[in-house]
């Protein structure tokens, strides 16, 4: 009774921890955000995260950027209404890499800096700027010259990855530009000056700077598309009345003033400008074309009237719904910009224009909006949408990690009735982590597979699942808390490391939901139950050094063992050949020893190793469980090392960088553990006993 | 009969499995790493998984497998799982093999449009001797490399000419050579001519060959902007002519006037000539510039439509006084700088530059040259003119003048009131209208002044007309006003000072409506400014002085009220089409191949062959680049009659594909791809009948005999141009009997391995 309390307790604490919001009546309008259709909730987390990795505003950060609201979807309408100048002084760039901010000149010990900031280190302080640029081009001239084949030694190349017509070239040793635009940030570049003095082309350098290249590139970006944030006035609109206003002058007839007009600033550029925040208009035109809020604001050009009118219904909605929404978004803006603004009328607006989107969206759900060779995408339903708003804004997995904890606390304090409280807290951490992955699956309907964070998701579930049924047949708690085990430390890890959590589109070769289904749900479901057999690999051999002798337990232990490594064989084996009829399906070739296969096979070869010698009563069940360890550090390189050491191969979509020095030093704690093992069992006069 | 008992339990024995399982593991961690390492998936392959130790291993394998299998009979029940997986595995390298052996696996890469039943073969080498002008009949020698690592050349079809390989390199850099080669340079038809060293101190060039009238330069530099200012000035002259007397002024080498500056009556004149080269965009806007003592400077573009005429910075005011002209015996230049990039300059006798670029990579046109096929060469057109100089240009722009102004007249277009006045007089003096009028037009605008002169004395024809010229009361006296002010003005206009300033300086009541025009230039607020005075001359006072006016007064108050009308040169001249003739020359495009050292990434390395060919009695040895994707120029052997280009192997499918249209569908406002697809049209050879098919990528088209088409990549993602695509072909005989069905049987087989009681532990 007690205990169930505890439960509700707690899961009536749940809906606490997130976070107050005064307008949440906005969050979930479905709108178009990196290549789905979102609530606009999660895209606004989504969006800050882009520029300052968290999906809400900082506590300590709350007085800078003007607000108590620190949400994301608040600081979002901000800057949608007001433009970005109010807060060119607020924090909200994210820079990670001391490299960056040592190049520009920044504080190292900050990671949040200014737009301000940002913006007189980039484009205004020659030095820093000189410094980041030069750094940019000499990689990317590299890159260039390590990836075209035969290219001569000292051509001249255009780097139009960054920008059109700046041209490098190298000189006697140095590489040095030959021409270079003018706007910032390359004002600063002449030609003739010395990029990098003594240069080499080095692979290894560029696979090394390659994340503070990605870093800096990106970071552009998101200056670049800040400074397109504006507020009531929109220099687009602006420059369209000037030009009239002179066309009007030279007494032109109104059809060619239309013409001018235009050629001079057309409608399809200016409502995709940048800075056009919170897509959330379907096109008429082109299915699957949304368009901000912005647009509305958009004017053209009537020729009987000769002025300029607002835009006419572009949307799919009806004239009608169109003109209300236009005429309530209007005067939100102009609420919104009201000193003082009326909290009641803006809630008003808000609110009347949340259900005239809601509703004109509820007749676009579910219907097909792209279709390709044999596949469609369509519209996510409204239960959707609403599903997407939640899984963003409680934090599951963090309740998950919590309930693991739980239960390895309460396993490991080895007093009776805990071990009951254990097993329930197993049970709902599992259950919350089913609907972790339910949720996933349900709002993007795939399977939750296709990208690192949702495999390392996906592993530790398989584990839970498994030792459940483990535990069921052999009843052994160690298996739980194996799992558990094996649970708590891969969810913490992802929580730890940056890895891209959002809900986003597969990419077009994984887009085959049979195959993903059979090959990636077996291969990586094996590495589950592998890890769950590595840990209790474990759990023998600290019990046998602490017995000193095989007890009865370790036995049977070593059973269950045994058991999870034919299971995890019979996943990776069939997965890994499955794998090959997919490729030969659909890349042209059964098996070509890519990284990945390689790996794969690697770690078959010595599971396979193992259990032919323990078959054939070469080694006993030390060298089973020494076996299922040494396993485990194959499994782990072709999950974790194939896509962030090697970093080739065919099975880029999972590639990234970061966390190789945890990975190495799990890999020689790993071997340190096996090393003292073999000292202690084979140490003369210390023999370790097994029986069989 | 023991050891033999004793090696058939061994090749069967778990101990032998197990050293061969950790063997190719261990041989493959070394593989992946390798290939990280260098970034060469071949590399890593030929060292380890195509390596034949590594081969020998998996039929080790093979047969350790058969033999465990072997040693178990008579079987029992308890042997059918370990049977079962075992077969499956058997099957599954078995599938492998005969895929490798009988298989087929190539690439073709097609443009939107076009067609082909070729694959070629990735890695694969091959000579392909096609015989001039007979299609289809290509001879073919493949190139292997035998397990000693030596290459041979293997004939693959019949042909009466007899190739050898007489010697391989892993890599080579291929380079095309035009103008130059080496220390000679190349003009088609021309014998060659030597081609120096240039380095920056040195001032006098010499002169590599002389084709009449032309000089022709060549050199090797390291800084051809340099070479080209020097070349440029090679006996160049510079000559200053007065405007209106037509007299020489000053003649003398250009290269001494940029040093030493001319001396003039009044001061001295400084000369400069920019010529900025650079090697991407040519030169950028030759321009000489001559900055005379209290007169604004001029500017002479030494390329380009207005090449050649004089422009003052007052162009308003007409001509200026000074002309000048450049002079020099005609000369080509080319230069070679160390990225073997060449620009050719060519020099005419007036002085104007044209130049091109042959840069590596980027040679085009390229044309076939030669009776039959004599092989490649490059072509360039070179305008220029040694006859239409300056001088010419200027009469040429003078009748083109002349010629509209006449068929405008026969339209029967009422005439302003100036130019009716001065049609007038010529009536009465009968003299021609059009022809006198620009005649005048011209006179003035050589004046260098805003009006005419009153005491500039005019040509005969024109005085004549002048003397007959007469004007109404109300025209005199507002020519006279409009005279009046502007003698205020020039001067002014001539330091250089600006229109706004002017009249504020000389207190124009009406200034504050002159500057409310914005955006216009000096010339029409001066003309508006005239009207103004025009407008307001009635009044104003006047009286007619009792004697006659001289013509020229009268041409100085004509060209008053011409000003209020906006008639002036400067206003009305358009530039002529200058007709120039064109140099045309050929040069032979001709490869050179050096060697390189190979790169640990073979996918990038190109080797080089040398071959000796034999026919009949004829023998020719040559050396020949690697051209991956077989899409390169085919170069000529033995006189012509063979063309011939070292590529992969190919081969032909019974199928014809066509690409009609090849596309990549985004997710909604993203560019992240959703899906890559292609229309295809396959037709069967066999029996001429056309599929019409979409694949794209995990949807693949299979014909009913197992020829299989992939889309592997699309090229270039824009949607603006021609897509070339790369579809995969494969026919895998096994993969139904053999592979798939192996895996199937594995898998069974493991699930009764670990789980069936009487093998389970």
């Amino acid at each position: 009774m007690k205990r169930l309390l505890v439960f509700f307790l707690f899961f009536a604490v749940l809906p606490l921890l997130s976070s107050q919001e005064n307008i949440l009546e906005t969050q979930n309008i479905p709108v178009s955000h990196l290549g789905r259709f979102r609530p606009l909730d999660s895209s606004s987390r989504l969006w800050l995260y882009e520029f300052y990795q968290r999906e809400q505003i900082k506590k300590e950060h709350a007085d800078r950027f003007q607000s108590p609201n620190r949400s994301a979807l608040h600081l979002l309408w901000n800057l949608h209404f007001q433009g970005h100048q109010k807060w060119d002084h607020s924090p909200l760039f994210f820079i990670h890499l001391a490299s960056i901010k040592s190049l520009l000149g920044l504080e190292t010990n900050r990671s949040h800096f200014s737009f301000d900031e940002l913006q007189s280190a980039l484009a205004e302080n020659r030095e820093t700027n000189l410094a980041l640029v030069k750094k940019l081009i000499t990689y990317e001239f590299s890159k260039h010259l390590l990836e075209t084949t035969n290219r001569g030694s000292n051509q001249k190349i255009e780097l139009t990855s960054l920008t059109p017509n700046l041209w490098a070239q190298i000189k006697g040793q140095d590489l040095v530009v030959l021409a270079a635009p003018n706007n910032p940030p390359w004002h600063f570049l002449k030609p003739g000056m010395v990029l990098a003095p003594d240069f080499k082309k080095d692979e290894l350098l560029i696979k090394k700077d390659k994340p503070l290249i990605d870093d800096i590139l990106n970071l552009f970006n998101r200056l670049k598309e800040y400074a397109a944030y504006e507020g009531p006035v929109m220099a687009s609109e602006k420059n369209l009345e000037e030009a009239l206003d002179a066309l009007k002058q030279k007494h032109l007839p109104p059809k060619e003033i239309a013409q001018t007009l235009e050629n001079h600033a057309p409608l399809t550029s200016r409502m995709q400008q940048p800075g056009m925040t919170i897509k959330a208009l379907p096109g008429r035109f082109s299915q699957g074309d949304w368009f901000s809020l912005k647009a509305l604001k958009l004017k053209l050009y009537d020729r009987e009237t000769q002025t300029l009118v607002p835009i006419r219904n572009f949307t799919s909605f009806s004239d009608d719904r169109f003109e209300k929404i236009q005429s309530t978004y209007l005067a939100l803006e102009e609420a919104w910009n009201q000193i003082p603004r009326s909290p009641e009328k803006t809630q008003n607006l808000l609110h009347k224009l949340t259900d005239e989107l809601k509703s004109g969206y509820a007749s676009l759900a579910g219907t097909i909006y792209k279709e390709a060779a044999g596949k469609s995408l369509s519209y996510p339903s409204l239960t959707q949408i609403k599903m997407e708003t939640i899984y963003y804004q409680y934090p599951f997995i963090e309740i998950c990690i919590a309930l693991y904890a739980m239960a390895v606390c309460f396993f490991f304090l080895n007093y009776k009735p805990l071990q009951i409280n254990a097993f329930f807290c197993l049970i709902a951490a599992f259950l919350v982590h089913t609907f972790i992955l339910g949720m996933r699956c349900f709002i993007v309907q795939r399977p939750p597979v296709s990208n690192m964070f949702e495999t390392v998701i996906y592993v530790p579930w398989v584990a839970v699942l498994v030792s459940f049924f483990l535990s069921s047949v052999y009843k052994n708690r160690f298996v739980l808390i194996a799992s558990s085990i094996a649970a708590l430390a891969l969810l913490i890890l992802i929580k730890l490391t940056d890895v891209n959590s959002r809900l986003d589109n597969v990419q077009a070769v994984l887009d085959s939901q049979y195959w993903l289904i059979i090959h990636v749900l077996l291969v990586v479901g094996s590495y589950g139950v592998f890890i769950l057999s590595g840990i209790l690999a474990h759990f023998y051999l600290i019990g046998l050094v602490k017995e000193k002798e095989e007890t009865p337990s370790l036995a049977f232990l070593s059973k269950i063992i045994l058991q999870s490594l034919y299971l995890g064989v019979a996943l990776l084996i069939p997965g890994t050949i499955l794998g090959g009829v997919w490729a030969a399906e659909s890349w042209g070739r059964f098996w070509d020893w890519d990284p990945k296969e390689s790996w794969a096979f690697i770690s078959a070869c010595i599971y396979l190793i193992f259990i032919h010698a323990y078959t054939f009563h070469h080694i006993r069940h030390f060298g089973l469980a020494v076996g299922s360890i040494t396993g485990l550090l194959a499994i782990s390189f072709t999950w974790y090392g194939v896509n962030y050491i090697l970093g080739t191969g065919l099975h880029t979509y999972g590639f990234g960088s970061g966390g190789e020095v945890f990975y190495y030093l799990y890999f020689a704690a790993e071997l340190l553990f096996l090393f003292i093992i073999f000292f202690i069992r084979f140490l003369p006069g210390r023999k370790l006993v097994e029986k069989n | 009969m023991m050891n033999l008992k004793k090696a058939y339990h061994f090749l069967g024995s778990i101990h032998f499995a197990i050293t061969l399982i950790t063997s190719v593991a261990i041989l493959t961690i070394a593989g992946t790493f390798i290939e990280s390492k260098t970034n060469s998936h071949r590399y890593a392959a030929a060292l380890t998984y195509e390596n034949p130790f590594f081969i020998f291993l998996l039929w080790c394998f093979f047969i350790n497998i058969l033999v465990s299998a072997l040693r178990r009979w008579p079987f029992k029940m308890r042997h059918i799982p370990f049977l079962i997986t075992h077969t499956g595995l058997l099957m599954i390298l078995g599938g492998v093999l005969v895929k490798s052996y009988f298989g087929t696996q190539g690439s073709m890469a097609i443009m939107e449009g076009s067609a082909s039943h070729e694959i070629l073969q990735p890695g694969t080498y091959m000579v392909q001797l096609d015989p001039f002008g007979e299609k289809n009949r290509a001879h073919q020698y493949a190139i292997t490399q035998n397990f000693l690592g030596r290459f041979h050349l293997k004939n693959l079809t019949e042909a009466n000419l007899k190739l050898e390989l007489v010697n391989y390199f892993p890599h080579s850099k291929e380079s095309f050579q035009t103008w130059v080669r080496e220390s000679q340079g190349f003009i088609s038809g021309l014998a060659p001519f030597p081609v120096f060293e240039w380095n920056q101190n040195q001032q006098n060039l010499p002169i590599s060959m002389q084709i009449d009238p032309w000089e022709v330069y060549a050199f090797h530099t390291t800084d051809p902007s340099e070479l080209i200012k020097t070349a440029y000035l090679q006996g160049m002259k510079i000559r200053l002519i007065d405007r209106l007397t037509e007299e020489v002024i000053f003649q003398g080498l250009l290269s001494k006037a940029l040093e030493e500056s001319i001396t003039l009556l009044n001061g001295e004149a400084k000369v400069d000539l920019s010529v900025n080269f650079s090697a991407l965009e040519g030169l950028v806007e030759p321009k000489l510039t001559l900055s005379i003592p209290n007169l604004d400077p001029i500017e002479i573009f030494l390329s380009g439509t207005k090449s050649l005429i004089n422009h003052r910075q007052l162009q308003i005011l007409g001509n200026s006084p000074l002309v000048v002209d450049l002079e020099r015996t005609p000369a080509l230049l080319f230069v070679e700088d160390h990225d073997s990039d060449l620009f050719l300059f060519a020099f005419d006798a007036h002085g104007r530059m044209h130049n091109q670029i042959f840069r590596q990579g980027a040679l085009n046109p390229i044309i076939v040259y030669g009776n039959g096929f004599g092989g490649y060469a490059v072509q360039t057109d070179i305008p220029f003119s040694n006859q239409v100089g300056r001088k010419e240009i200027e009469t040429a722009q003078q009748n083109l003048l002349v010629e509209q102004f006449e068929e405008n007249m026969d339209k029967n277009l009422q005439l302003a009131a100036p130019l009716a006045l001065f049609q007038n007089a010529c009536s009465d003096t009968k003299h021609k209208f059009v022809e006198n009028c620009i005649a005048f037009l011209a006179h003035w605008n050589n004046s260098s002044s805003w009006l005419y002169p009153e005491n500039l004395p005019l040509p005969k024809n024109l005085e004549n007309i002048f003397a007959a010229l007469s004007f109404s009361h109300e025209e005199q006296k507002a020519c006279h006003w409009v005279s009046q002010v502007f003698q205020e003005i020039e001067p002014r206009l001539k330091q250089g000072k600006e229109v706004g300033v002017i009249l504020e300086e000389i207190q124009w009541p009406l200034v504050a409506s002159l500057k409310s025009i914005h955006d216009s230039d000096a010339g029409s607020l001066l003309r508006l400014l005239s009207q103004q005075i025009f407008a307001a001359s009635n009044l104003l006072s006047y009286t007619d002085s009792d004697e006659t006016l001289s013509p020229s007064k009268k041409a100085h108050l004509l060209s008053a009220y011409l000003r209020v009308f906006g008639i002036h040169w400067a206003e009305i001249a358009a530039l002529p089409s200058v007709n120039l003739e064109t140099l045309t020359m050929e040069a032979p495009l001709t490869s050179i191949r050096k060697k390189t050292s190979p790169s640990k990434k073979i996918e990038e390395n190109l080797p080089m062959i040398t071959l000796r060919a034999y026919q009949e009695n004829k023998t020719q040895s040559f050396s020949l680049t690697y051209d991956p994707f077989a899409s390169g120029l085919r170069w000529p052997i033995l006189g012509g009659k063979y063309l011939v280009r070292f590529q992969p192997q190919f081969k032909k499918i019974p199928y014809k594909v066509r690409l009609r249209n090849a596309r990549q569908i985004n997710y909604a406002n993203s560019t992240q791809p959703y899906s890559f697809e292609s229309d295809l049209i396959v037709t069967d050879l066999r029996t001429n009948l056309p599929v019409e098919k979409t694949i794209s990528m995990n949807q693949v088209y299979e014909t009913w005999d197992g020829y299989r088409f992939y889309l592997a990549n699309i090229a270039p993602p824009a949607e603006t141009s021609v897509r070339q695509v790369q579809i995969v072909v494969n026919h895998d005989p096994a993969k139904y009997w053999l592979t798939y069905p192996g895996a199937i049987i594995l898998t069974f087989g493991i699930f009764l391995l670990f789980w069936i009681r009487p093998y389970r532990k």
